[in-house]
């Protein structure tokens, strides 16, 4: 319980009780006097810690001049010497929840712990939720009194210098870093106790966060076969023999589209895959099994499909993040969509 | 989607999935012969143009081997 501890608290033109949108502009300056929210910061720490000063900024100058706004709180901060930065509650709110993250990235580039406290789905966690210690909050200020004390209680922690604890202990949002440890029991005993609470219905946690894969829309059904071009696309890893441009055999970083306007079917000794995930050798022999575009040049010349798209689309689809597979889906749809296709058939192995 | 690992398509929300013969020759079957595998590999294409142009409400698998009503998934979530 120590008094000298020191703490500066940042809060927006709104909660330092200067005004609301109307107020927004105001610069940076700091206040030497708990001002509006202050005031509750100031009594949740009680003998803990000292707020020396607060630095109160419009949300739209935090924005709009963010240089010179990083600048100015820089200066103050170098001024006021706090052993911990608080910045917010922002709860929902988007520029105030981004301006408390440049807060907290000019206090780490000062080598001043920080922490800022806002809505999980804000703007500012979105952005900077991996980067800078968030406090998760409920969607508005009714939530203030609630999330003062894990605030306080993760402020004093920093100010003191004493170890970060995990996400969920400590309370702030995980940053998706991984430390290794040593659990009180074996994994099966874990596992098995889990299954026991899932079954009798009782609360557990995941060891693993779960995260469900994203339900995407359907597209509407083609009307007519024959008006459209569909387009071919593997994530088979198929590549002109030699593979002349170098794709890799798996992590994909991007994909490849090849030129297939001129070609009734994917020779062999023509084409080769490169993928660590299967055995290539019978794409190799018939590289249709996974590109099939042989079988596609019969059904366009039988009327069956209006036509098969110029580019061939592949990629090695193996030990790809979701993130990345994301990327690239959106690439290759992107493109689709710019050939004016009606429709794709993706061939995964 | 064409593919031999179709469990897993659906249960990551690929909409139209078609179930393809096995990883290493998706679209076919050396052990058919040729003839053989030209038919086989020719429906599985012409069941992916039949799943583009059902309306489907959510993951749901074309079998080739069915001709008729594809089975929609209604537990892949």
């Amino acid at each position: 319980m120590d008094a000298s501890l020191r703490v500066v608290h940042f809060v927006n033109q709104f909660f330092a009780g200067l005004g609301g949108e109307e107020a927004a502009n105001l610069a940076v300056e700091v206040r030497r006097e708990a001002v509006g929210a202050t005031r509750a910061l100031v009594a949740a720490l009680g003998e803990q810690a000292t707020v020396v000063g607060t630095i109160v900024a419009g949300d739209n100058y935090m924005n709009d001049e963010r240089d010179k706004a990083r600048a100015a709180v820089r200066e103050a901060l170098r001024g006021l010497r706090p052993h911990v930065v608080v910045a917010g509650p922002a709860f929902e709110a988007g520029r105030y929840g981004i301006a408390c993250a440049e807060v907290c990235r000019v206090a780490a580039a000062e080598g001043l712990p920080a922490v800022a406290a806002m809505h999980p789905t804000a703007p500012g966690a979105m952005m900077y939720g991996r980067e800078i210690l968030i406090v998760p909050t409920g969607p508005n200020a009714a939530d203030m009194p609630r999330v003062l004390g894990p605030l306080v209680r993760l402020a004093l922690k920093l100010a003191r210098g004493e170890a970060l604890g995990p996400a969920e202990v400590d309370g702030y949002l995980s940053r998706g870093i991984r430390k290794s440890g040593v659990r009180a029991e074996p994994g099966f005993i874990r596992a098995l106790d889990m299954l026991e609470a899932k079954l009798a219905g009782r609360p557990y946690a995941s060891e693993i966060p779960y995260q469900a894969p994203e339900a995407v829309a359907p597209a509407p059904p083609v009307r007519d076969l024959r008006t459209i071009e569909i387009a071919l696309v593997t994530t088979g890893g198929l590549v002109p023999k030699g593979n002349p441009d170098g794709q890799t055999s798996g992590n994909a970083q991007k994909y490849f589209r090849y030129p297939i306007d001129q070609l009734q079917a994917l020779r062999p000794g023509e084409w080769e895959a490169y993928h660590v995930g299967y055995f290539t050798h019978l794409v190799d022999r018939n590289p249709n099994y996974v590109l099939p575009l042989g079988y596609m040049r019969e059904l366009e010349k039988a009327g069956i499909v209006g036509a098969v798209h110029r580019y061939a689309y592949t990629l090695p689809g193996v030990s790809t993040p979701v993130a990345t597979a994301r990327g690239l889906g959106e690439g290759i749809a992107a493109q689709l969509r710019e050939g004016q296709v009606g429709g794709c058939l993706l061939v995964s192995t | 989607m064409i593919s031999a690992i179709y469990d897993l398509a659906l249960t990551t929300g690929a909409n139209r999935v078609v179930r393809g013969c096995r990883i290493e020759h998706v679209c076919g079957n050396p052990a058919l012969g040729p003839d053989k595998d030209h038919e086989y590999g020719l429906t599985i294409i012409r069941t992916a143009l039949r799943a583009l142009t059902t309306p489907v409400t959510g993951p749901t698998l074309f079998d080739p081997a069915r001709a008729e009503a594809p089975a929609e998934i209604s537990d892949a979530s």
